[in-house]
């Protein structure tokens, strides 16, 4: 009994035991089965987290500022247009009930605000703009004053540093920063273009230069009581513009609309006769045809030619202009020996010569004022009286760009204000012809010359300047024919040997200035030379600072003197 | 023994999570950290900027001109290459 009942014990055991066994391996199997989940999802959540970005706070602004417009820069690096940051002072009036009290506080605070003519109540805007432009000061006041309803409001703006001396190369913006003259318009989309906003544009100008050209144009203004002034300095071998200036002028950071046609770009956008400049490009057209020399001799020259029924005269006629040669003709500016070259250089090849110069086509350049001088009607006397730039009108741009092209050694290069443009070129005339013309338009500058040629005022010792200059008679705006207002140009280049600069200046309708020359004379050497050569004295330092074969010429040429 | 194990794994993912979480904190209060100096580097900017422009106007060569004129008239004069008379010449 006692066997059996162990028996019966063991089997009740082993039953209990395989019951609790079954009971612990599904607890187990629950559990482990909860931990591989949570361990799944763990692991998971893991991997999630490894690869999630968004739950990370990522910088919107990426420290990268920009302003919605490129700078302007010179050669030098020196900023020329540039916008900035500035704050207006603001009323909102939907977060103010008494009107008055916030702006007897403004007006407390800034005393400058004209609270009187401020017409709040009728205005149905929800802002009023009570200040522009905020100076730090203003700014830190409204920002101590924290009241609600005044608002800063922030907006961009152009500035021009250098005020008026760039004035007309650079233009102006429009208060939506849209560019509406000048270089501003010309490349306004690429001004704003959004994949290089911090890259400013380079341009070829020189500040400092400008500067200089700047200031004699404006003592020459008021020297020679002239209506205004022009001039265009332009590297001869590449094209590029150092420095152009036009006068009067206006300050680019002021929105002042000038509705003279005075104001109007000199250099660029006014076609003008230039006069006898031109007779530089008649004898260079019959040296390249190889129908002159500088020395062939025109003997027995008359005071007056007759073209049909009209009257060709020489201007200031007296015996020495009776028998010249081509060199003559250029150093005394000889009306009459200049048709005679035409001539004989055939009045097609002498048109053919403009035509190729381009003078009659629209200027290229990175402003938005340029003129495409009218298109000229080739007839006989036109051709004729051409060769010494009467009857013909083109923009001083084109001109100093043609006057390279014969002292550069022949090529006619695209003129262009940015620093990094490629500029084409194109063979106009020979080497050799450039070089003849070259020594042709120094011995009209030489002080030494036995003829005393126009430009010899601006015999600057150092530099060896050549040139031409051109007195022309202004169309009347009244009536048919000329005024007796004049134009006067002088378009010189420098060194002599290998020409760098080409410099133009021009003046518009200068008197005599008896308190520099004594006399009332008011030819283009009396006053265009006179400038050029005060520019050139002023500007040479500079430019040689750059430029070793400028430094060389100069000690050469101040040894042999 | 298995028991163990899942022990083992239990506290290696809790330490998982936990320094997971810390590093996410971190990250989180560093992010924030750069973002305030991004700011205060697009502030920085733009005060540069601003005194490019007036350290051109400062330095024109029209303002340098009128100072110089006010303030340096007896100490320099323009010296024009006529009026240096050479050694020979003497």
């Amino acid at each position: 009994m006692k066997k059996n009942k162990k028996l019966k014990l063991y089997f009740e055991e082993q039953s209990s035991f395989r019951k609790e066994k079954n009971e612990n391996e599904n607890r187990n199997n629950f559990v482990i089965s909860t931990f591989l989940i949570v361990f799944a999802v763990i692991c998971a959540r893991l991997i999630f987290l490894g690869f999630e970005k968004s739950d990370f706070i990522v910088s919107k602004n990426n420290d990268k500022f920009f302003y919605e417009r490129k700078d302007i820069i010179d050669s030098q690096g020196i900023i020329l247009a540039k916008n900035i940051t500035v704050y207006d002072l603001v009323l909102r009036k939907s977060k103010v009930k008494n009107i008055q009290s916030i702006l007897l506080k403004a007006k407390i605070n800034f005393s400058d605000i004209d609270t009187e003519n401020l017409k709040l109540e009728n205005e149905d805007k929800s802002v009023v703009i009570l200040k522009k432009n905020l100076s730090p000061a203003d700014y830190n006041k409204v920002i101590a004053l924290g009241e609600p309803a005044l608002e800063l409001s922030k907006r961009e703006i152009r500035i021009y540093p250098h005020k008026n001396l760039f004035s007309h190369i650079l233009g102006k913006v429009d208060i939506d920063n849209r560019g509406i003259s000048g270089m501003e318009m010309y490349l306004d989309d690429k001004l704003k273009d959004k994949s290089d906003l911090n890259i400013p544009v380079q341009t070829s100008l020189d500040a400092n230069i400008q500067f200089l050209v700047y200031e004699e144009l404006l003592k020459a203004v008021g020297d020679f009581s002239a209506l205004g002034a022009a001039a265009i300095l332009m590297d001869a071998n590449t094209g590029k513009i150092i420095s152009m200036v036009s006068l009067p002028d206006t300050d680019n950071n002021k929105r002042d609309a000038k509705e003279s046609k005075n104001y109007l770009s000199k250099a660029t956008k006014g076609l003008y006769e230039l006069g006898s400049v031109f007779k530089t490009f008649t004898i260079a057209s019959a040296i390249e045809n190889k129908i002159v020399t500088k020395d062939t001799l025109f003997e027995d020259l008359r005071q007056r030619v007759m073209c049909g029924k009209y009257p060709i005269n020489e201007y200031r006629w007296d015996k020495s202009k009776r028998n010249l040669t081509v060199e003559d003709i250029l150093v005394k500016s000889s009306n009459i020996g200049t048709i005679e070259i035409i001539n004989m250089n055939g009045l097609e090849n002498h048109q053919k010569f403009l035509e190729s110069l381009e003078i009659f086509d629209m200027p290229r350049l990175e402003v938005a004022e340029l003129s495409k001088p009218n298109q000229n009607r080739w007839g006989k006397c036109n051709t004729l009286t051409s060769g010494y730039g009467h009857g013909v009108s083109t923009s001083l741009l084109q001109l100093t760009r043609a006057y390279g092209a014969i002292v550069n050694g022949g090529e006619l290069l695209d003129t262009s204000i940015l620093a990094h443009t490629p500029v084409k070129a194109k063979r106009i005339i020979s080497k050799e012809t450039s070089l003849i013309m070259n020594d042709i338009l120094r011995a009209n500058v030489n002080s030494k010359n036995k003829t005393e040629g126009s430009g010899r005022k601006a015999d600057i010792k150092g530099y060896d300047v050549i040139g031409k200059t051109g007195t022309a008679q202004k169309p009347s705006e009244n009536e048919k024919g000329y005024s007796d207002e004049i134009l006067n140009i002088f378009t010189a280049a420098f060194p002599h040997k290998k020409p760098k600069y080409v410099l133009t200046v021009l003046m518009d309708e200068p008197k005599g200035a008896p308190q520099i020359w004594k006399h009332n004379r008011r030819e283009a050497g009396w006053n265009a030379v006179y400038v050029a050569g005060q520019i050139i004295q002023k500007i040479g330092p500079s430019l040689a600072i750059n430029d070793i074969d400028l430094r060389e010429t100069h000690a050469s040429i101040s040894k042999i003197n | 023994m298995q028991g163990k194990k899942y022990m083992i794994s239990f506290i290696c993912l809790l330490l998982g999570l936990i320094s997971i979480h810390i590093l996410k904190n971190k990250t989180r209060e560093l992010e924030l950290k750069i973002e305030k100096v991004s700011q205060n580097i697009i502030s920085l900017k733009e005060e540069i900027e601003v005194q490019k422009v007036e350290f051109s106007y400062l330095s024109n060569p029209q303002r340098i001109s009128n100072l110089a004129k006010e303030y340096l008239k007896n100490d320099y004069i323009p010296l024009f290459p006529n009026k240096i008379i050479s050694d020979e010449k003497k």
